[in-house]
């Protein structure tokens, strides 16, 4: 008798043959013998419920007939074990009266009657072995792809058409301790944060109803009670028919990146109010004194004040900008009809080093707060890198029908041909640029993203012998929001 | 009826003094408000200023609110309101809530006064 024990981790699929005519065993096990299965015999059910005890076992071949317990009390036994409950099995009788118990047996897969046809039973057994080896495969890769998604913290879990649990996920129970028997039983929601709760139950049956991939944000309580940030994601799985079999599902923990975004909201918040506030109020306090005295040892330093507090207030701006451009929220514009000169005369209050010089029609379409910053960061970056006691130039030309052309000229040193193509763009705060000091190095980025919102353009041309000269064209109607 | 002031809502107190101060120096008549709330009591209590320069960004009773209550009742409606802000949008939400006008913060002392003179001096021209 060959007890084949094999490896402690089964390599390939067994096939146990039952019966107690030992030249039927030989016939069987010649006949089945192959290189991808393990063929076990027993000699009687006791013995094959021992076997069925040291392996698992992919197909049983039983005879009906035996003494003491016969094929039926064999399948029954199986039952009660863990190894056996499962197992497909072929019956063998030589009578054909047993037919019916055989239908009555619910894994019986397949039933030979009288002399076994050795062709018959090689054929079956053989379109089983490949069908079997089939479904490993299959549940090995799932079983790849689930340990892959597991060991990147996320959960996986699949649920039927109509939402309710498909099977068991471990991963599911592991990240939030839910009891089993409620994710079994459809009550996942006991562990979303109960703020959060509505929302995802409301666009988890709509994805259901519709049929559509499901994508949501939310807190799931974690099993020490705490709640962490996931992504939960489940896609509709259909068949060759495209009928819905099952919702695979996942969820993915997103906490520090939530973190990261609270964080950056609060920070955005202080800038917006905390910092602008005081710094209001310092600007306009010392335009009050500045008003109210004569003497130039006083005027002069307040002057100072009140240009480092503005440069102050335009990194502001630019901060706000960048988080703003870097959200992708985009730029929308409200375009209105505006006068560019009248503009421009609020960004040059209080300049005295700006000369400013327009000819023709300066009317246009555009969004009255983005013309203000496109102005103000060109002069003020004009301003903030030429001499102080040189004068920057600005010039409005509306003498053109289709579009106005705004440019500032200062005597700042020349922009290095090399640095050209990186005027306009964002800095990297890895490589921190040298003339960083006056500013943060984002203005100009930002002013060519108003420029292109608007459909305009922008450039510059830089020259020792006449200075730098940066030169916008703006359509007079730029589209945008209708407001 | 008291002589038509102007009517500073700013919660701020350190920017709204500063606004009535620099008013002050050019002999415009300026009172505070420290919120949307008290302005409005002010305005229902037969205040009647020539112009309100209006904070956006307040707590509990916002500089919105109170452009929202002047569009529902005729007489406040009657009365200009120079928004102010430090959002980058300020211009666009001033049309958006039917203010006259808008001054962006930090406020330039030279616009405050040219647009505090021009309400003081023709008190009735403005809608």
């Amino acid at each position: 008798m060959t007890h084949p024990l094999g490896p402690p981790r089964w390599r390939r699929p067994a096939i146990l043959i039952v019966g107690d005519v030992e030249k039927n065993l030989l016939a069987r096990t010649t006949l089945l013998q192959r290189n991808d299965v393990d063929l076990l015999t027993a000699r009687s059910g006791r013995e094959a419920i021992e076997l069925l005890l040291q392996r698992p076992v992919a197909l049983a071949i039983i005879d009906v007939q035996m003494p003491e317990m016969d094929g039926f009390q064999l399948a029954d036994a199986m039952r009660g074990i863990d190894r056996g409950r499962k197992v497909p099995i072929i019956f063998v009788t030589s009578t054909s009266t047993d037919e019916r118990q055989v239908f009555d047996e619910a894994r019986a897969i397949d039933f030979l009657s009288g002399p076994v046809d050795p062709h018959v039973l090689q054929h079956k057994v053989e379109a089983f072995v490949t069908l079997e080896a089939q479904r490993r495969d299959l549940r090995r890769s799932e079983a790849r792809v689930r340990s892959l998604v597991e060991a990147d913290g996320q959960a996986v879990w699949r649920m039927a058409g109509d939402g309710s649990a498909f099977d068991a996920s471990p991963s599911f129970v592991a990240l939030t301790g839910i009891d089993e028997r409620d994710w079994l039983e459809g009550r996942w929601t006991n562990v979303v944060h109960v703020d959060d709760r509505p929302r995802v139950v409301a666009s988890w049956r709509e994805a259901l109803e519709n049929r559509t991939p499901w994508d949501a944000e939310y807190r799931l309580q974690r099993p020490g009670g705490h709640f962490t940030w996931t992504r939960g994601r489940m896609v509709p799985v259909l068949d060759e028919t495209g009928a819905l079999e099952e919702w695979m599902g996942s969820n993915t923990d997103i906490h520090a990146r939530k973190e990261a975004e609270s964080l950056r909201e609060l920070l955005t918040g202080i800038l917006r109010h905390d910092l602008r506030n005081p710094l209001t109020s310092i600007l306009m306090a010392t335009q009050v004194v500045l008003g109210r005295s004569d003497d130039e040892n006083i005027r002069t330093p307040l002057r100072r004040v009140i240009s480092s507090g503005e440069r102050m207030v335009r990194m502001i701006e630019q901060l706000l900008d960048i988080t703003r451009v870097r959200l992708g929220s985009g730029i929308e514009l409200s375009p209105v009809t505006v006068d560019f000169g009248s503009v421009m005369a609020q960004v040059l209050s209080g300049m005295d080093r700006v000369l400013l010089e327009t000819t023709g029609d300066l009317q246009g379409s555009w969004d009255v707060d983005r013309l203000f910053q496109i102005a103000a960061n060109l002069v003020w970056n004009a301003a903030d890198h030429s001499p102080a006691e040189t004068k920057v130039r600005v010039t409005l030309d509306g003498s053109a029908p289709e579009a106005v052309r705004l440019s500032v000229h200062n005597h700042a040193p020349l922009i290095p041909p090399e640095l050209s193509p990186d005027v306009f763009e964002q800095f990297d705060p890895s490589k921190p640029r040298k003339d960083r000091k006056r500013g943060l190095g984002l203005g100009l980025f930002i002013t060519r993203q108003l420029v292109l919102a608007h459909g305009g353009t922008i450039g510059f041309d830089s020259t020792p012998e006449t200075g730098t000269v940066f030169t916008v064209t703006l359509p007079r109607r730029a589209e945008g929001r209708a407001s | 009826m008291t002589p038509a002031p102007i009517l500073v809502v700013e919660d701020d107190a350190d920017i709204r003094e500063a606004i009535i101060e620099a008013l002050g120096d050019v002999g415009i008549v300026a009172i505070g408000a420290a919120g949307g709330r008290q302005a409005l009591d002010l305005l229902n209590a037969g205040t009647r200023p020539v112009v309100i320069f209006l904070d956006l960004m307040m707590p509990g009773m916002s500089g919105a609110d109170v452009l929202i209550a002047r569009r529902a009742d005729p007489t406040l409606a009657a009365i200009p309101v120079v928004l102010l802000s430090a959002d980058a949008s300020v211009g666009t939400r001033a049309a958006d809530l039917g203010a006259t006008e808008f001054l962006r913060k930090p406020i330039k002392l030279e616009l405050l006064i040219t647009t505090a003179l021009k309400y003081s001096n023709n008190p009735e021209t403005e809608e």
